[in-house]
């Protein structure tokens, strides 16, 4: 599995919220996997307006989602999503991600656009990261899913990067 | 709002849909006997219904889902086949198919008649002679000069909608030729207001140089003067501290 980073950055003298989410589709994905947040300004609702998508049925979904603390796979939309339920940055993220790949591969999915992480707040929950990093080296290549596109704050690019570098290290040589 | 819409938000499991489908098909006065999971089931299988969202394991509905359910059972009703219904469902848009369920069913969609290939069809027929086989044929070229009628009826509505299409693009086309000009303007406006700020950009430039440039001497000249007062003041102290000392 490869990964791919996106350096998100922000204009932090813009006040209007959706602004400071600087995100563009990316167009080799044919999934988007987005944290369900439903509140306005949040990732979700910048990615619903830019890709244009049905925002009643995406926001009860993402309800849904973090009610049942489940992953809700929305078919039929260009790209398909994948909505993630929240998390609080200390949990192991590793049932989360297995599911992911889970989904991912029951719907054939090859590249994804895993947003998460694309603003944040305070420091990088560096052991939350680190778990998703690990998941992903041992179930990618099972999973179908060759690329992962992960929009990262730029202002934590590297940080990420170095974690990367822990766990795919084997691959990259 | 209509009936539907306000079924909108649903995203569920497989029993909510069938439970507003039910409700919407008493509302609208469809029949709601067949609303099974089972018939859900079966549909999605024959390819009727999109493929079901999920949440974790479970297959979720949402709106689309409820339309084409409704659709499908419409159709169904009528005698049509769930193959035609199926490729109905799955390429027409959400919109779409929200619009065909609030008017009245036209079958003519799903059972096309043959079109007219001219009288030749009929006129062989009415070569037998007989006044049964006239009055069919008077028959057949009424039913021709109705649908010549018609054809030519929706003709004329394609010509005046292209009428107006054109006028439209005329309008377009005047409207983005005065944006154009006004977008010229515009630029100039924005030229010379970036020439007139280099301009005075330099002009400020140059006073600053200048002006720091005399301070800078000014400067020089007076730490030469201290430089000065402080020799005179040391040679003071020590003629001071000699005739002290004397």
């Amino acid at each position: 599995m490869e990964i791919i980073f996106r350096p998100m950055f922000y204009e932090p003298n813009i006040n209007h919220v959706s602004k400071i989410y600087g995100y563009v589709r990316s167009l080799e994905a044919d999934s988007v996997s987005v944290t369900a947040n439903p509140m306005p300004g949040s990732p979700l609702s910048i990615v619903v307006e830019r890709l244009n998508l049905d925002r009643a049925r995406i926001h009860k979904a993402a309800v849904k989602s973090n009610r049942h603390s489940k992953i809700a796979v929305l078919e039929n939309m260009n790209p398909r999503i994948f909505l993630i339920p929240k998390t609080t940055g200390n949990e192991d993220p590793s049932g989360l991600i297995d599911d992911l790949l889970e989904s991912a591969k029951d719907c054939d999915s090859e590249v994804i656009n895993f947003t998460h992480y694309g603003l944040i707040k305070g420091d990088v929950p560096r052991t939350e990261v680190s778990t998703i990093f690990q998941r992903f080296a041992q179930r990618g290549a099972e999973s179908g899913v060759r690329v992962i596109v992960w929009d990262v704050d730029a202002r934590h690019l590297q940080t990420f990067r170095a974690l990367h570098k822990q766990h795919f290290a084997s691959t990259q040589q | 709002m209509s009936i539907i819409h306000s079924h909108k938000s649903v995203w569920g499991p497989l029993a909510e849909l069938i439970e507003r489908a039910k409700i919407v098909s008493n509302q609208m006065g469809f029949s709601s006997e067949k609303m099974t999971e089972r018939l859900v089931r079966y549909y999605s299988a024959q390819g009727v219904l999109d493929k079901p969202d999920r949440l974790g394991r479970d297959a979720a509905y949402n709106y689309r889902h409820l339309l084409q359910l409704l659709t499908a059972r419409r159709l169904s009703e009528k005698g049509v086949s769930l193959e035609v219904i199926g490729r109905h469902n799955l390429s027409t848009t959400t919109e779409q198919l929200e619009a065909g369920l609030l008017k009245p069913l036209q079958m003519e969609a799903f059972n096309p008649t043959p079109k007219s290939d001219g009288l030749s069809v009929s006129l062989n027929k009415s070569m037998t002679g007989s006044p049964v086989a006239m009055i069919d044929l008077l028959a057949e070229v009424q039913a021709l000069k109705d649908q010549f009628s018609k054809d030519r009826d929706e003709l004329m509505i394609m010509r005046e909608d292209i009428g107006g299409l054109t006028l439209n693009l005329k309008e377009l086309r005047n409207g983005l030729s005065e944006i154009s000009e006004e977008l010229d303007a515009v630029s100039h406006l924005v030229k010379s207001g970036l020439n007139k700020m280099f301009q005075s950009e330099e002009k400020f430039s140059d006073m600053f140089d200048r002006q720091l440039r005399e301070h800078g001497e000014k400067f020089n000249y007076l730490s030469e003067g201290i430089e000065r007062f402080e020799k005179s003041l040391s040679k003071i102290e020590l003629a001071i501290s000699s005739v002290k000392e004397k």
